[in-house]
Formats: C-alpha cells, sequence, structure tokens
C-alpha cells in the first residue's frame, strides 16, 4: 500500500478521494474562506441594524410614496437559491468520493440556478430602482444598499462556481477539492444572507 | 456530565462549550440595544415596544445557556482529565479550551445577568 498523498500532491480523483477519507482537519482553504465569511457577516449584520435603526426612527415605514415591498416573487427566488445549497454540498461530497462526473454535473445544476436568480433579481433591482430610487428616502438607500450588496455576494458566488467549474474540467486535484471545499461553504453562507435579507426586506409586513 | 458528553458530538460540546456563552451576550446586547432603539424612536407610537419582558426574557434565555455552556465545559474537562492542558494535540488542547472555557463561561455569565438587570433597573429613553 502506498503512502497517503499530501493533499496538494494528490492529482487524480481516486488520490483525492484517498487524502478525504483520511483527513483528520479541514483545509487551511476553508479556514480563509471562514474567516473571509466572518467579516462578511459583520458588513450584512451592520446593514442589516442600519435598516432597523432607520426604521425605528421612522413612523412611516416604507415612506409615503414609496410601495409596500413584494412578497411572491423575493419568496420563490430565495427559496430555488437556498435550495442550491444541496446540490453544490453534493458536489462537495462526490468530489471527496472522487466521483468527478457526479460533481461537476451537480456543479453546473447549482451555476444554472444560481445565475437565473441573479438574472432575475437584477431585472426586478433595476424595476425598482425605476420606481423609487436611491436619493428618495432613508428607505430607499437602506434598501437598494442592502440588496445591491447581496446580489454582489451572489454574483461573486456564480463567478466561484463557474471558476470551479471550468477548473475542474481538466480533472480534479487537492487544491481543486479544497477551492471547491472553500465555494461551498462561501454560497451556504451566501444563502443564509439571503434569509435573512429576505426577512429584512418583508419585515414592514408584519 | 459524562452521560451528555456520551451522546453529543465531543466536537460540538467544545465548542458550545468555549464559544456559547461569548456569543449568547453578545446576541443579548445586540438584540437589547435594538429593543430600546425601537423603544425610544419615533416608530414606537405605532410598534408600541415595551422593553421590560423584552430584557426579562433575554436574561433569562441568556442565564440558561451560559449555563449550558458551562456544562459543556466541565463535561469536556472531566473527559480529558486525565490529560495535562500542555499536553499533545488533539486531547490536550481539548482539555486547554475546556479549562478557559469553564473559567470565561462563568465571567460571561455575570456580565448577563449585570447586563439583563440594568436594562431593566434602568428607565429607558434618558440619560442616567
Amino acid at each position: 500500500m502506498s503512502a497517503l498523498p499530501h493533499s496538494g500532491e494528490a492529482r487524480t480523483p481516486a488520490a483525492v478521494a484517498r487524502v478525504e477519507q483520511a483527513r483528520l482537519a479541514r483545509p487551511n482553504g476553508w479556514w480563509g474562506m471562514a474567516i473571509f465569511v466572518a467579516t462578511e457577516a459583520t458588513l450584512f449584520g451592520t446593514i442589516i441594524g442600519t435598516y432597523f435603526y432607520l426604521r425605528f426612527n421612522n413612523l412611516h415605514w416604507p415612506p409615503p410614496g414609496v410601495p409596500e415591498p413584494k412578497v411572491t416573487l423575493p419568496l420563490v427566488l430565495t427559496g430555488l437559491l437556498v435550495l442550491s445549497s444541496i446540490p453544490v454540498q453534493l458536489a462537495v461530497n462526490a468530489a471527496s468520493r472522487g466521483l468527478l462526473t457526479r460533481a461537476r454535473v451537480a456543479l453546473l445544476l447549482a451555476l444554472v440556478v444560481q445565475a437565473g436568480y441573479l438574472g432575475m433579481q437584477i431585472h426586478l433591482f433595476v424595476h425598482d430602482v425605476h420606481e423609487f430610487p436611491p436619493s428618495g428616502s432613508a428607505y430607499s438607500s437602506i434598501y437598494f444598499t442592502m440588496l445591491g450588496a447581496h446580489h454582489l455576494h451572489v454574483f461573486v458566488g456564480v463567478l466561484l462556481s463557474a471558476w470551479i467549474l471550468l477548473r475542474t474540467a481538466t480533472g480534479l486535484t487537492g487544491y481543486r477539492m479544497n477551492g471547491l471545499r472553500a465555494t461551498a461553504f462561501y454560497w451556504h453562507f451566501v444563502n443564509v444572507l439571503a434569509l435573512c435579507v429576505l426577512g429584512t426586506q418583508l419585515s414592514p409586513l408584519a | 456530565m459524562r452521560s451528555a458528553a456520551r451522546y453529543l458530538d465531543p466536537d460540538f460540546l467544545q465548542w458550545f462549550g468555549l464559544f456559547g456563552a461569548a456569543l449568547t451576550w453578545v446576541v443579548q446586547l445586540v438584540v437589547g440595544f435594538g429593543i430600546t432603539v425601537a423603544r425610544c424612536g419615533a416608530a414606537n407610537e405605532v410598534l408600541g415596544v415595551d422593553v421590560k419582558p423584552w430584557e426579562i426574557t433575554l436574561m433569562g434565555v441568556g442565564i440558561a445557556l451560559a449555563l449550558l455552556a458551562e456544562a459543556a465545559a466541565l463535561s469536556v474537562l472531566w473527559e480529558t482529565r486525565n490529560v495535562d492542558y500542555g499536553g499533545p494535540a488533539p486531547e490536550g488542547r481539548r482539555h486547554f479550551f475546556a479549562l478557559a472555557a469553564s473559567i470565561g463561561n462563568l465571567l460571561f455569565l455575570v456580565i448577563i445577568v449585570l447586563s439583563g438587570t440594568g436594562a431593566i433597573v434602568h428607565e429607558p429613553c434618558m440619560q442616567s
């Protein structure tokens, strides 16, 4: 039986699977993503805190002239986005067992859902900007800041998924496996953020 | 404590024991601040927020979670009692974490009780 390679030296799906099965701790790339996610969580905590600070200091929320937030479409879109965490995690599980084709199909499925969500949300965003511009009131300022920041994070997630999909086109290595794990972590975080942003967005209806 | 350690994931006990009480205090502080802002803001005319029931609830839940975190830390401390805190990883490190957590959780418990009591006793929306 050959010695277990270092994760950076695993060059085939079978070698990656062996490394992953013997792994005792998470890779450094995962911890790097965890620290990045912590800073992003702080950013969104501040944005959501600002939203509620402004809300509590304004009698009418949304202010007169601004329509009530829409419910159905954001709920459906967020539901689809959250469900995309399943294929992303399936891709990680398949790749860690050396099943590259299965991992790539799951990742492609997730990418299609993510890109579809982003396209629809950008369409809604542009529509809302024309209806009540960000400079119109404190509500519209924080509304567009919060949604814009989240859409930007989804966009980064789409880029990461596309990048890892392209990289795995030429095979699976330990390095790419770590990248896939970090991308999956980021994507799960973006989906938790989506729920927080949706809850904040719909809070005036409560 | 030994039975809790047997049925719960050791990793969960270790990390909940280390960070549980601290995170509970953070949530109590941030949510409590938000409740006070809501009470003192212009929107309270329609929201009708009362600070005291919220603060009592936050303090009660906070005390319960801090005590659970302390129990988790003590269970890890007991499980690793035969290892020195400077011993080799992972057991030595777990013992060190549990030792630090068992002391830190008591401090956070006191902070939760004192900040909760202060928020309940003082009148909101005025300088003290």
